[in-house]
């Protein structure tokens, strides 16, 4: 069992204070309730040597990086979200990146879009994969995807430490996402899985 | 001690007038000689002191370990004078490993002391300096020999200190009292594994 976790990285994604804080514009209403479990899979997968990877967006401070649909919020002079170094840029409290961790910055949904991410995973011989954090529709999902498309040999997704906007959205996915061969357990159920 | 305190928190707790929260992006939990050595003080804490590290797990804080070894009589003479020097803990022996049941990590690293301060000869400051670390949780054994120790020499460095009081232990009760009443008098911010979940998880 060992062996397997050392070819699996756990992708925590966009857990970021723009995402979760409330009066955001860019808040995902369920991301805070999932907070303590995204701590707990963290917490699980440095026990196990699993390598945790940060995936965060980070923003040029005028949107010229940033989604066409998105621009709007870069432009008024006020800090627009997940600006590189503003506060709002930051992991939400409880979530700290420790020594042997891996921050991935990206401009898009997708962790592995335009971004060196599946180069550094295959240099670790990764080939293994489980995400937590938000949004299950966008960012969880294209990751997911993207995973499948490079032929990650298994990709799970915790499903009580993701969320989306409502539950309806994060199951509809997750429904997606089970039907292109991605597991789905709990916390709870990958906790217990091979421990 | 743990189990069944004579006098609870009443005795200190008129000392414990400020509340503080450590902060889990720059704190570290020292955990102070958790050794066979000292297995029967430390047993009945045991509970209590997993319980500790699991929850600064859960928040990133990371955790060192403390082992007591005596260095020779030569380098140290003043523990081999005042416990006798058949009371030496001998690096190498069963009786200087952790406890069996302590959860430790492969990752935590595991500090060699020779004198009940965990900062003195052992490079411990320049390490949690270099780790960022500004604030220190004390947990241990025996409170008020080498748990007190560390978390003076601490304050005097400069750290803010939290003390456990339901993960360190000492040969008696008065004793263990009487350290927590100094340490919150002048020292440290008292916590226990609840005050620790409620500081460290929110």
């Amino acid at each position: 069992m060992e062996d397997q976790w050392k070819r699996t990285a756990l992708l925590v994604i966009d857990m970021q204070k723009d995402f979760i804080e409330e009066g955001s514009v860019m808040w995902v209403k369920g991301g805070k309730a999932i907070v303590p479990n995204v701590m707990e899979a963290v917490e699980l997968a440095r026990r196990r040597g699993i390598l945790v990877v940060w995936v965060v967006r980070e923003h040029d401070s005028q949107g010229r990086d940033v989604e066409l649909f998105r621009r709007h919020f870069y432009s008024s002079g006020k800090l627009g979200p997940m600006s590189k170094g503003s506060a709002g840029a930051e992991l939400v409290d409880g979530l700290v990146i420790r020594e042997g961790d891996y921050k991935l910055v990206k401009t898009r949904f997708s962790a592995f879009f335009a971004t060196h991410l599946h180069s550094v995973l295959q240099g670790a011989k990764i080939d293994s994969l489980v995400m937590a954090g938000v949004q299950t529709p966008n960012c969880v999902r294209q990751t997911v995807f993207d995973a499948v498309a490079l032929d990650y040999r298994s990709v799970t997704v915790l499903v009580d430490a993701t969320a989306a906007a409502t539950p309806e959205v994060h199951h509809a996915n997750i429904f997606d996402m089970k039907n292109v061969g991605v597991s789905t357990p709990t916390l709870q159920e990958w906790r217990q899985s091979a421990s | 001690m743990a189990a069944k305190p004579l006098n609870p928190s009443s005795s200190y707790a008129e000392y414990n007038i400020r509340t503080r929260k450590p902060d889990p992006k720059s704190c570290a939990l020292l955990v102070i000689d958790v050794q066979n050595y000292f297995a029967s003080m430390a047993a009945p804490i045991l509970p209590a002191l997993n319980a500790t590290i699991r929850l600064c797990r859960r928040a990133s804080v990371p955790v060192l370990f403390t082992r007591h070894c005596d260095a020779d009589p030569s380098d140290y003479p003043s523990l081999a004078e005042w416990w006798g020097h058949d009371s030496r803990i001998l690096d190498g022996s069963g009786e200087a490993e952790l406890m069996p049941g302590l959860d430790r990590g492969d990752g935590d690293p595991v500090v060699r002391k020779h004198t009940y301060s965990a900062f003195r000869g052992t490079g411990m400051e320049e390490r949690l300096a270099g780790m960022g670390v500004r604030e220190v949780i004390v947990a241990g054994v025996m409170t008020n020999l080498c748990c007190e120790t560390t978390a003076r020499e601490a304050f005097v460095r400069g750290f803010r200190v939290f003390f456990s009081t339901d993960a360190t232990a000492t040969s008696s009760e008065d004793l263990h009292v009487a350290t927590l009443k100094n340490m919150a008098y002048g020292f440290a911010y008292l916590v226990d594994c609840a005050s620790l979940e409620k500081g460290l998880l929110g």
